[in-house]
């Protein structure tokens, strides 16, 4: 069942790392070189941010400002170039 | 430098520009425009250091001179000023801005700091409405780190014409159009090809660049170095079961029943009888069934695709009818629009149960 607008905190470092790598690396809310975004900050001061939450069973930030990354490929379809034949 | 400009005209020179400029930049003059103010012109130049996007346009030039700004904040700056007019003047290192009674004072650096991606003698030339070329085959750019040759459009000057694929291995589209400039196929990135508008164009290519002219904007881009599949190999020919469908009502229909699933990809099944085409889909809340008029006179078969390919193939193609061509269930459908000549594409079933 798809969990609507539950919020998400990454329930250990490692996946607050993905999370982050994922999500605040490519965002122009975070510049590692200056001022720091202040979701993650509020993330990192053991709050949870509102704007993560689960969207489509996927951990999101909603405030996420960049290029949108690649939709999931489908693994239901057949491929068109078998590995190794394109 | 000084000049002054119609707030109008610099905000059309900093949308074609400011585009090629990255979200984010680890180097501090990526992040900002060249802006050259010579005889009665400013030229604003932007690049991500593969692509380099050039806008020209009228200006009031009261003393020649180049300078580097910051892009976004000359784009925030050129929205918001309040008077139809701005002017210019650089002097000891700032920028200051006038409009109205704003007045901003930017920092600069030296234009001669502003990379450029070198000079480039081009192998073949021609005039293509490029734009409308690439509109056709876009949504089959792959997005993928490791075959990276397929993150572009694949542009070849053929004996047929010239040619445009797009795949990601689960759909690829083909666009050809008349033109008999002949040249090796290169292969344009994704990030080059979104910032490409529709109408007439001067194109160049070269084996590592492209250039665009169109009007006073130019868009140069570096190329993908890679090999690009075989696309023909896989475009089947032989398909024998034809169905003819409106492109609207198949749209609508896949889109109703992938409502049951917040999956964007959900599957979508097609069972295709004499006349009509049954539209059905399942998830974990329930199910959906749709059906929708066909030409078709053959066996009955079932076919399922990717519910949001299916959407994007149909939505690069304009109102009336498609052909869907199959061969069975599991094999490739090679879809055609009579009203889109020389273009073509195959979309991958995915497999029903």
């Amino acid at each position: 069942m798809t969990i609507v607008n539950k919020p998400y905190r990454p329930s250990n470092g490692t996946e607050g790392e993905a999370f982050e790598s994922r999500w605040c690396d490519r965002c122009a809310h975070h510049d590692p070189d200056g001022d720091a975004c202040d979701i993650l900050l509020r993330a990192h001061f053991n709050e949870q941010p509102d704007e993560w939450i689960y969207v489509n069973d996927t951990p999101t930030c909603t405030a996420f400002r960049g290029d949108p990354l690649p939709e999931p490929r489908c693994p239901h379809t057949m491929e068109m170039f078998p590995d190794g034949q394109d | 430098m000084e000049f002054t400009i119609e707030r109008a005209e610099l905000a059309r020179l900093m949308t074609h520009a400011v585009r090629a400029v990255e979200n984010r930049n680890t180097i501090p003059i990526l992040s900002m425009v060249r802006l050259d103010a010579v005889f009665r012109a400013l030229t604003v130049t932007a690049t991500d250091l593969t692509i380099c996007a050039t806008a020209t346009g009228a200006a009031t030039i009261t003393a020649p001179g180049s300078a580097c700004v910051e892009a976004k904040l000359l784009a925030d700056i050129t929205k918001k000023a309040g008077a139809s007019e701005m002017h210019f003047a650089l002097a000891d290192g700032w920028l200051t801005v006038k409009s109205g009674r704003s007045k901003f004072k930017l920092a600069t650096l030296p234009a001669d700091d502003f990379p450029t991606l070198g000079a480039q003698e081009y192998d073949a030339e021609f005039e293509l409405d490029i734009g409308a070329l690439f509109n056709g085959v876009e949504f089959a750019i792959a997005s993928e780190e490791a075959r990276y040759y397929l993150n572009g459009i694949y542009l070849a000057g053929l004996e047929s014409g010239l040619t445009a694929v797009a795949t990601d291995g689960h759909r690829l589209a083909k666009s050809t159009v008349d033109g008999d400039s002949a040249f090796v196929g290169v292969i344009v990135p994704r990030k080059a090809v979104s910032l490409i508008g529709d109408g007439m164009a001067a194109v160049s290519v070269s084996q590592n660049k492209i250039r665009i002219v169109s009007g006073d904007t130019t868009l140069v881009s570096k190329l993908i170095d890679g090999t690009y599949p075989d696309y023909e190999r896989v475009i089947p020919r032989n398909n024998d079961k034809t169905v003819t469908v409106d492109r609207d009502a198949m749209m609508r229909a896949a889109d109703r029943v992938v409502t049951i699933s917040a999956e964007k990809g959900r599957a979508v099944k097609l069972s295709i009888v004499p006349g009509a085409i049954a539209f059905s889909a399942h998830s974990e809340m329930g199910e959906a069934s749709d059906e929708i008029e066909a030409e078709y006179s053959g066996e009955p078969v079932e076919v399922g695709f990717n519910s949001q390919y299916l959407r994007d193939m149909f939505a690069a193609l304009p109102g009336g009818p498609v052909e869907i061509r199959i061969a069975d269930g599991m094999s490739p459908a090679l879809v055609t629009s009579p009203a889109r000549e020389g273009w073509e594409a195959v979309l991958m079933p995915v497999r029903v149960s």
